[in-house]
């Protein structure tokens, strides 16, 4: 990516811990103004624990924060904030949109009064502006009729229209960056396409960077112009999205795309390319590459020290990859 | 041509709505409105449609585990609706299902070896035949036979759908349906599980009602696809055709909006309008008639039959026909 930009989010050397569980242990990335960027992973991966800290919502007790640093475009170091200075930020400077939304959203009150109250909570204003300005709020999201259903509940919206509450709140603020944990995952692939095309409208018009987290490769191969690829708690690969879908270079990332269906004809013998193994315990892993035990290129040298994440010796020197095959 | 093992003919579940102090009742909410399928031995019909089309309702009403509300239902040549306790207690060893989320459909407090074996005592058998029975089913599946005494939560996800599927194969079935059995699972462990189901089919000839809303997932393992909408089949062929040349806008609309993992293709990557219509007050015409880009006054006023076309290729649309590169509907 262009260097030209300064970056709306920089994530540097991020570790999260839960007690003995390293969750996110050393992750790096930025996103600049107008780009996607996807980290992609399976369950126990870390992506979700690192959109937590970047937005300062790991709950204190059961893990911390324990390294790195997450500067955000305009307020700095975000590490080490008070809650109440981080309350402030998220919402306003930074918007969320998590998997659930019926989780997410207060079932005990009108969805037009809790866009409102985003608004109230961030800045002094009256209560009928704020309930006008969460109707178009509604409408820019795409909601038939926003007047009466602001009027609703959250359980007498479908999952697509509840998934365009929760991101008419995020995007109350027209906030520099949008994070977005899953917000696809629960829906039918009808309402994903529409969700996803919402959300790539939205970043055109604010001009906002997105961190998009996802399981699915083929949604990142849809929004991304940059994926991260995570596994047990580090990130193997990145790279912009073309690049590292034409030619993965990590043997987790060549193997979690084979796995897909679809991305080869039904042979003669009707297998798909599986991955062995299952994802590692992540308070005992293996020593040295963390895949190691999975990866059908392993060798001797993979047992004896984590490789580093780097550009691909003799490649691409705009990617990185974790794995000695491509390492000096 | 050989007969079908699961013969449904014209299957309606409708449920009863009740509303207000006195529940009177408020409507019909008609999950499964007239279907007609067929699944033929060793075959696996893939049934796809978005949440709320009722194709999980008619993956448990084929299995009478949902009392059908009309209709007929064949398995094995025995009319399933009129079976007596004992006969259908037969019957249900040669059906079985294996469910969406192993988290939820393994009890926590039995060891796998009691869920796996259930079925051998329920039917009667001794408990050395049971064990081993739970031997040979955890070996099938991939699992050791130190995995009997351990419960669920000491699996992984893929494991717990492996004892699911154990579960499902005890007593030797000869059709399976598969309620989404992938689509809680991580990507790099579905691969896995689809080649087990893959497998097992190929050396147990085992017939599978496949439900998934993924239709990459569904071109593979597919021999033939069922697209239900709004509790009807919209349209029905073998899944080569299916994918090649879908007659029903329906069908493109879904392939439409199931992205590509080629990132050159996000042209083609396009969502349908609108949301799946209350089942409690369809459409008039052809229920998806209001999201549609093709519909012409006759889809409001009237439903479109299920009309055939060439190699069992059917579909329930009246402009089917210009979809179709150059020939005439036969006579449904």
């Amino acid at each position: 990516m262009s260097e030209a930009a300064p970056p709306v989010l920089a994530v540097e050397g991020l570790r999260t811990r839960f007690g003995a569980v390293r969750a996110v242990d050393g992750v790096s990335f930025a996103v600049a103004r107008g780009e996607t960027l996807c980290i992609v992973g399976e369950s126990g991966s870390g992506k979700s624990a690192t959109a937590l800290s970047i937005m300062g919502l790991i709950p204190s007790g059961a893990g911390i924060v324990e390294g790195g640093s997450i500067l955000l475009a305009g307020h700095g170091e975000l590490r080490g904030l008070p809650d109440a200075a981080m309350a402030d930020i998220r919402g306003r400077a930074m918007g969320m949109i998590f998997q659930e939304p019926m989780t997410a959203l207060n079932p005990v009150f009108r969805v037009g009064a809790q866009i409102a109250e985003v608004m109230r909570r961030h800045e002094d204003v009256a209560r009928s502006a704020a309930r006008d300005r969460a109707v178009e709020l509604l409408r820019l999201v795409g909601v038939p009729s926003p007047q009466s259903r602001a009027q609703d509940f959250p359980h007498q919206l479908s999952g697509g229209m509840r998934q365009r509450v929760m991101i008419a709140m995020a995007i109350a603020y027209d906030p520099a960056l949008i994070l977005a944990d899953e917000p696809t995952t629960a829906l039918d692939v009808t309402i994903q396409a529409q969700i996803l095309a919402l959300i790539d409208g939205l970043k055109e018009r604010l001009g906002s960077g997105i961190v998009f987290i996802t399981h699915d490769l083929r949604v990142v191969a849809q929004i991304a112009q940059q994926v991260c690829v995570m596994y047990a708690g580090v990130v193997v690969e990145r790279a912009a999205t073309r690049a590292l879908l034409r030619e993965p270079l990590h043997p987790y990332t060549k193997g979690l795309m084979a796995s897909v269906p679809g991305t080869r004809p039904r042979g003669a013998l009707r297998r798909l390319p599986a991955i062995a193994g299952t994802v590692p315990n992540l308070a005992r892993l293996p020593v040295g590459c963390r895949f190691r035990n999975r990866c059908p290129s392993a060798f001797a040298r993979c047992a004896e020290a984590e490789p580093p994440l780097a550009p691909p010796v003799g490649g691409d020197p705009d990617r990185l990859v974790r794995c000695w095959l491509h390492a000096a | 041509m050989t007969a079908p093992l699961l013969d449904v003919d014209d299957l309606c579940v409708h449920f009863p709505v009740h509303r207000g102090p006195l529940r009177r009742r408020a409507g019909t909410v008609r999950a499964v409105d007239g279907v007609s399928l067929q699944v033929f031995p060793g075959e696996t019909l893939a049934l796809v449609g978005e949440s709320g089309c009722g194709k999980s309702t008619l993956g448990r009403a084929v299995l009478n585990l949902q009392p059908a509300t009309a209709g007929n239902l064949r398995f094995e040549g025995q009319d399933l609706l009129r079976l007596g306790h004992t006969a259908m207690k037969a019957a249900r060893k040669r059906m079985r299902m294996v469910f969406q989320d192993p988290h939820a459909s393994l009890n926590p407090r039995l060891r796998a070896g009691e869920i796996v074996g259930e079925a051998f005592t329920i039917h009667g058998c001794t408990r050395a035949e049971r064990e081993a029975g739970v031997a040979e089913l955890l070996d099938l599946v991939g699992l050791g036979p130190e995995h009997a005494t351990r419960f669920p939560h000491e699996f992984s996800g893929g494991q717990r759908q492996r004892l699911g599927i154990a579960r499902a194969l005890a007593l030797h079935p000869s059709f399976v349906v598969c309620d989404e059995p992938v689509s809680a699972l991580d990507v790099s462990v579905q691969a896995q599980i689809v080649n087990l189901l893959m497998e097992l089919q190929e050396r147990l000839g085992l017939a599978y009602l496949f439900i998934s809303h993924d239709l990459h997932l569904v071109e593979f393992i597919a021999d033939r696809v069922a697209v239900m909408y709004l509790g009807r089949i919209v349209e029905t062929a073998p899944a080569a055709a299916l994918f090649a040349n879908p007659l029903h806008p329906y069908t493109s609309a879904l392939l439409a909006a199931s992205p590509s993992i080629n990132p050159d293709r996000r042209e083609a990557y396009v969502a349908v309008e609108g949301e799946l219509p209350s089942p409690l007050n369809p459409p008039t015409g052809c229920a998806f008639h209001p999201r549609c880009p093709m519909a012409i006054d006759r889809c409001r006023a009237e439903m479109p039959p299920l009309l055939a076309f060439a190699d069992g290729h059917e579909a329930r649309c009246w402009r089917a026909a210009e979809n179709l590169d150059a020939s005439e509907p036969v006579t449904p």
